[in-house]
């Protein structure tokens, strides 16, 4: 074995990496990861041998690896359930032995059938691998070298892919794609038995896990997707994982297919890109450790560039006219993919909570084998067609994963601040059922760069009517459009009903219960009233009942409008627009209705009108927030004012306090009011 | 007349579906027309070569070219939801290349006479019944119009109707005239739009078909614009607002298009009917509606200006040194390229070139006058076809013939400029557009404009000197901008382009400035013509086709708008790419122009420019040590 024939020089450095801890753990869990590469890399190398030799095509060969990478996570979840609770070193053990015998069969079996149940058997055997040798190193080594000893074991993964690539190719191209599978079951075999005498450690030697209360599945899962970087990860992940195990299957048809290339130079071609690849993984973690440190969504923009270079690469591979053309792309591809993974890794732990950051994982990873329809697309294509097809297929599939993962970084380093120690434990308190129906918070907004609101806090309580008062410019429309969504804030947060909603589009807000009246332009002009009373119950729309209750209760709020249903409501005056537009949102029955200078350019009398018609939407239980120029009407309708200027609040509380502060009545426009009040 | 209210009813479905994307996303969809002739080529296929029975093809081919539509406004327009309507525009140029690859590659009917042939008639396109034609003495009617007549209010009252009455269809004009309060009201807009783009692509595919049996469709690339202009036409002159105006001004236009048909005996003149309703009806309202002024503001901010490099840096010794070096080198190496390579080689370089030549006079109209053209293809056709006829009929020399021709594109180019002085943006590109269309079909086919025979490359003019020659257009294109933008001209086109008003409040006379860009530029790009159409011995409608047009509008996009490097970048691109690659696939070269174009817009609105410039300053950075950014 290898280890045996390391220079004493090496063994002592690589004691002196892990600082004096002992080296035969992780030499063995090297190892064991090391041979299931060889399976696995066998199985895709020789992929065009197999496939001729069943008289099958690329379609059912990707098929039946499919199958067995699908039915992983049925396993997945118990095997580490055992993990927790068996001794872990015989599981590792049972597992290698279960996926070096599947091996063998792979090499044996005589019909297809087989063929997939011995691949099925072998992918189960390797699910130990991921949890249990997780746990067990967390009990080998001291947290002080444990990241060093993840670092080691991970590099398994592509020495161990490199050597068998080389290895099967030569042989298959001596013996036949059976012989291949045998001879690679040796050093799975003498794994084992050097395995055997590894002793469990202890559970929980150095401390356990730390995972206080991790939460139920569903739970998890939910509050994982609410994380919106997150989120655009990972359904980036299904595209970008499903063409990545597309390509995994193709290239070595690829080679074949196209330029003739047999198994041995094949296997030298895709090892010497593995070995490439380590230099990538290496390379990767650096870079993207220092950009992330620097700002992680610029780590996370690099990678994604990184990711467009490989599509890139993938289309060049799929028009490619000569082997070492070809060579050259595949190499960039993988290097690429090699590349981008550490970075990922990293980036998901930032930004999952930490409690359910072992979930964030294996979400991320049945994600991405969620791809797999795409692979299988592309595998069909290869059949009907021909691989260039396949291949130029996967870069586009690849490219949409990407662009989410473009987005996701818009979002990335507000959802890092996010986990920060403070903003959790306010978050977490919000969770708990409180009267508040809306909280905003240090909420920004830019436009073009130039910032207009510097931090707003706002809370505004089930049933109240709040006035949101300020001189122009103050920024009280540009809060309301954060809200609602119209705009969306480079910083902060909203939440509704305990939930965040920052970013939220405005159809999504508006469905949750949030509606907006914007001032003055809130009709559709060559819509008739009706129509636009009907835009109104768009929402509600299935429920013809219901509408036509709302419809009977606007008209008896506005009779002006119930006279003039037909009429363009272009030709409307002014105050019966602004009837309408109130009667839009009202037929919607919002919980927060978010109303924009009601009463701009209208006559008193009409104003009167629209008050009261205010006044009943908020008996009828809707809270309001009422943003507007004159103070007369804030102040009669209102029970809490915010006053803002520059784009920051100034004063929050009870409209009785406002009128105490002389500061802010000095402000030009309040101060008239003040007076007329007193 | 009847024939003329089937062809009209055609024309009234494109109308409609245009003024439907329009409403749903302010954007002339410059790829409606690819939907019908995608749709054509999915009947043909499936009829043809699958065999299938009409309706169930029909079904089919409506469905793909739906399900196409919707994909299209799923993956495209709604990245480009917040983007500069202009560049949704030029997003359109892109997608409208994809689909011809797309429709291109789909299995054709083989006809006697090759697959490239007209296919025409009944006897040739699929249709769902027959009789025998009646004649009633010049006039034929047949089954084809029939069906246009039956099928073309059906449908047309069925889009009505789904806008009148139905939530979705409301939801849809609602958005159009007030998107934000839409999506306030929990109107979910991008599904509205998807479903605008649906119905405008089974329209659209509808009219394709009723209307190939009767005008007749070639499986080449150039037939998506005709039909396109036929809709956009009439759209036009419904101010992109009423389905109504829209159907009955497509309907109206068919009917005259025939009869000028009937009278005149020409087929060519529909597009040059076309052009002129587009003409009349976009100059004839007072000002544009405030909903087309509205959406064309600040259109040009994807121009963004690359900043110079700080005089220390352009003065250091050493970046003077490496400058110059590289200067020399550039030189040496365009001045020996031809020895190494062959003749085809040396020859592509020069048609290189030319297209850059080309290009460049696009970047002086679009990324600094700020006028949109999608004709300069046709504007180089000028010079190609008019320089030949002066050639081959008139026998003049090559290099008088040269310099009128020339003269001549300056003229054309002034004539179409002169609309420009009352349109912007959207507008004139659509007049611009429709003169390449027209260009093709009519000017270049007018005895007194085009010659006939072959333009031969005379013998002083082998193919070295050939390349030399387009290079020195080219090292003349260049210099010539360079200076034009340098001098206050250049600057008043800037300031046109950026704020027209203000510019004329500071006393720029912007209309002289605007006919300025054009005639520099249309000299430009007709010189580059001539040359181009002496280099390939042919001169006709089939090489200006409106294609190439929009392929430059393609080039000076992916080099990046604004700047003479990316046109002549661009312009190696998409050159290269087929001439490398060519053998894979005919159409690589259209793939390869829709899809930088997609991936640029949505990706790197600067352009591969931008990624030079970015390059410059590394290199610049690196070597002087002084602090740079651009």
């Amino acid at each position: 074995m290898k280890d045996a024939a390391t220079p004493k020089g090496l063994r002592g450095r690589l004691s002196g990496y892990l600082a004096g801890e002992p080296l035969f753990p992780i030499v063995v869990l090297f190892l064991l990861n090391a041979v299931d590469e060889f399976d696995s890399r066998t199985f895709e190398l020789l992929g065009p041998e197999i496939a001729d030799h069943f008289g099958v095509g690329i379609g059912t060969f990707g098929l039946i690896n499919i199958i067995a990478i699908l039915l992983v996570p049925l396993v997945a979840m118990p095997v580490a359930y055992l993990g927790d609770r068996w001794k872990r070193m015989p599981l590792a053990v049972a597992g290698a032995a279960a996926w070096g015998a599947f091996s063998l069969g792979t090499g044996l079996a005589p019909t297809l059938v087989l063929l997939m149940v011995t691949r099925v058997g072998s992918s189960f055997g390797k699910v130990v691998n991921e949890p249990v040798h997780g746990s067990l190193i967390a009990d080998f080594y001291s947290p002080r070298s444990r990241a060093k000893a993840f670092g080691l074991h991970s590099l398994a993964n592509p020495v161990g892919a490199a050597v068998a690539s080389v290895l099967a190719g030569g042989i298959a191209e001596a013996l036949g794609f059976r012989a291949a599978f045998f001879f690679l079951a040796i050093p799975t075999l003498i794994t084992l038995i050097v395995a055997m005498r590894l002793r469990e450690p202890s559970r929980g030697s150095y401390e356990r896990m730390e995972t206080p209360d991790a939460p139920p599945l569903p739970e998890t899962v939910r509050r994982l997707w609410a994380v919106r970087s997150l989120r655009y990860q990972y359904i980036g992940l299904a595209f970008a994982g499903g063409s990545i195990l597309g390509i995994g299957v193709l290239v070595p048809f690829y080679l074949r297919d196209e330029f003739g290339v047999q198994p041995f130079l094949r296997g030298v071609l895709i090892g010497v890109g593995t070995a490439l690849s380590a230099i990538g993984i290496v390379i990767g973690t650096a870079v993207a450790q220092r950009k992330l440190d620097e700002r992680p969504s610029r780590g996370l923009v690099l990678l994604c560039w990184a990711g467009v270079v490989a599509a890139v690469s993938l289309v060049c591979l799929a028009i490619a006219p000569t082997l070492w053309l070809s060579i050259l792309f595949i190499w960039t591809v993988m290097v690429v993919f090699a590349f981008v993974a550490p970075g990922l890794r990293a980036i998901t732990a930032l930004v999952a909570p930490p409690e359910i950051r072992s979930s964030a994982f294996a979400l991320a990873g049945l994600i991405a084998l969620s791809g797999s329809g795409f692979a299988l697309a592309g595998f069909l294509i290869g059949d009907r067609y021909s691989v260039r097809w396949a291949v130029a297929l996967m870069a586009p599939i690849f490219l949409r994963g990407v662009l989410y993962f473009f987005k996701a970084a818009t979002f990335l380093d507000d959802d890092v601040e996010r986990l920060l120690p403070g903003h959790r434990r306010k978050a977490a308190a919000r969770g708990r059922r409180t009267p508040v129906l809306l909280e905003a918070q240090g909420l920004t907004v830019s436009y073009d760069g130039v910032r207009v609101l510097f931090g707003v806090d706002l809370e505004i309580r089930r049933g109240e009517i709040v006035a949101l008062l300020g001189t122009n410019g103050a920024g009280k429309s540009t809060t309301l459009n954060a809200i609602s969504g119209i705009v969306v804030p480079d910083g902060g947060n909203v939440w509704f009903e305990g939930q965040a909603v920052t970013g939220e589009a405005p159809e999504r807000t508006a469905a949750r219960g949030i509606v907006q009246v914007p001032g003055g332009r809130g009709v559709f002009p060559g819509l008739s009233v009706a129509e636009n009373l009907k835009m109104g119950c768009f929402l509600i729309r299935r429920d013809t009942s219901l509408v036509a209750e709302r419809m009977d209760e606007v008209a008896t709020l506005f009779p002006r409008l119930a006279e003039r249903m037909p009429q363009r409501a272009g030709s409307l005056s002014g105050g019966e627009r602004q009837m309408l537009t109130l009667a839009q949102s009202f037929v919607l029955r919002p919980k927060l209705l978010l109303i924009d200078e009601l009463s701009l350019g209208l006559a008193p009398a009409l104003v009167q009108e629209l008050l009261e018609a205010v006044r009943e939407m908020n008996r009828s239980g809707i809270t309001i927030v009422l943003v507007e120029q004159s103070v007369n009407i804030a102040l009669t309708l209102a029970d809490r004012a915010y006053f803002m200027e520059k784009g920051e609040v100034r004063f929050h509380g009870a409209t009785a306090d406002l009128l105490k502060r002389r500061d802010l009545l000095r402000s030009v426009f309040l101060e008239g009011a003040a007076k007329r009040r007193q | 007349m009847t024939i003329g209210a089937a062809v009209g009813m055609a024309n009234a479905l494109l109308a409609m579906g245009l003024v439907l994307i329009y409403m749903s996303n302010r954007v002339i969809n410059l790829a409606h027309g690819e939907f019908g002739a995608f749709a054509v080529a999915m009947m043909l296929a499936l009829t043809r070569s699958a065999r299938l029975n009409y309706w169930l093809a029909l079904t089919i081919s409506l469905l793909a070219t739906a399900a196409l539509a919707a994909l299209i406004e799923r993956g495209i327009l709604r990245r480009l939801f917040a983007s500069p309507r202009l560049i949704v525009l030029i997003a359109t140029i892109g997608i409208a290349q994809l689909i011809i690859v797309g429709r291109l590659v789909l299995p054709k009917p083989r006809v006697a006479g090759g697959e490239q042939a007209l296919i025409g008639g009944p006897n040739i396109f699929p249709l769902p019944f027959s009789f025998t034609p009646i004649e009633f003495r010049r006039v034929v009617i047949g089954p084809q119009h029939v069906l246009a007549l039956v099928v073309g209010p059906l449908l047309a009252l069925a889009v009505i109707a789904f806008l009148r009455y139905t939530s979705y269809g409301i939801a849809l004009r609602a958005a159009a005239e007030n998107m934000p309060r839409a999506r306030l009201l929990g109107i979910p807009v991008g599904r509205v739009s998807t479903l605008a783009w649906i119905v405008g692509g089974v329209t659209a595919g509808m009219a394709g078909i009723l209307l190939a049996p009767i005008i007749g469709f070639s499986a080449t690339e150039a037939v998506g614009l005709p039909i396109l202009m036929r809709g956009l036409a009439a759209a036009m002159a419904a101010r992109m607002e009423s389905i109504g105006i829209a159907f009955g001004v497509g309907l109206g236009l068919g009917i005259t298009d025939q009869l000028v048909f009937f009278w005149t005996g020409r087929s060519g003149l529909t597009d040059l009917v076309l052009l002129a309703v587009i003409l009349a009806t976009l100059l004839l309202r007072r000002r544009a509606s405030r909903r087309t002024v509205a959406s064309e503001e600040s259109s040009w901010e994807v121009a963004e200006p690359v900043r110079a490099l700080p005089v220390e840096v352009t003065s250091h010794p050493r970046w003077r040194l490496l400058g110059g070096g590289a200067g020399a080198l550039g030189a040496i190496v365009l001045a020996l390229a031809p020895l190494p390579f062959g003749d085809s080689a040396t020859f592509f370089l020069a048609t290189v070139a030319l297209v850059a030549v080309v290009a460049v006079s696009a970047t002086v109209l679009t990324g600094w006058a700020g006028q949109m053209s999608l004709g300069q293809w046709a504007l180089a056709g000028v010079g190609g076809v008019f320089g030949a006829k002066l050639v081959v009929t008139y026998g003049l020399p090559y290099w008088l013939a040269f310099v009128v021709a020339a003269i001549a594109g300056g003229i054309i180019a002034l004539l179409l400029g002169l609309p420009a002085v009352r349109l912007e943006g959207t507008a004139l590109a659509v007049v611009t557009l429709g003169f390449a269309v027209a260009a093709s079909s009519w000017l270049f086919e007018q005895s007194w404009f085009r010659g006939s025979g072959f333009l031969v490359r005379p013998d002083f003019m082998p193919t070295t000197v050939y390349y030399f020659v387009s290079l020195g257009l080219l090292v003349v294109a260049v210099v010539a901008a360079r200076a034009f933008q340098r001098k206050r001209i250049g600057r008043n086109m800037i300031a046109v382009r950026d704020n027209p008003l203000q510019a004329a409040a500071m006393g720029i006379d912007v209309n002289r400035t605007k006919l300025t860009a054009f005639v520099f530029s249309g000299v430009l790009a007709a010189a580059a013509g001539f040359l181009w159409s002496m280099g390939i011995g042919l001169a006709d409608s089939g090489v200006f086709d409106p294609i190439r047009s929009l392929s430059i509008v393609a080039a000076i996009v992916i080099g990046g708008l604004g700047s003479v490097a990316g046109a002549i970048v661009g312009a190696l691109y998409l050159l290269a790419v087929p001439y490398f690659a060519g053998d894979i696939s005919p159409y690589v070269g259209l793939l390869a122009s829709g899809v930088g174009l997609l991936l640029l817009v949505l990706l790197l609105p600067g352009g591969l420019a931008r990624l030079m410039y970015g390059g410059r300053d590394l290199v610049a950075r690196a070597i002087t040590g002084l602090q740079v950014r651009s």
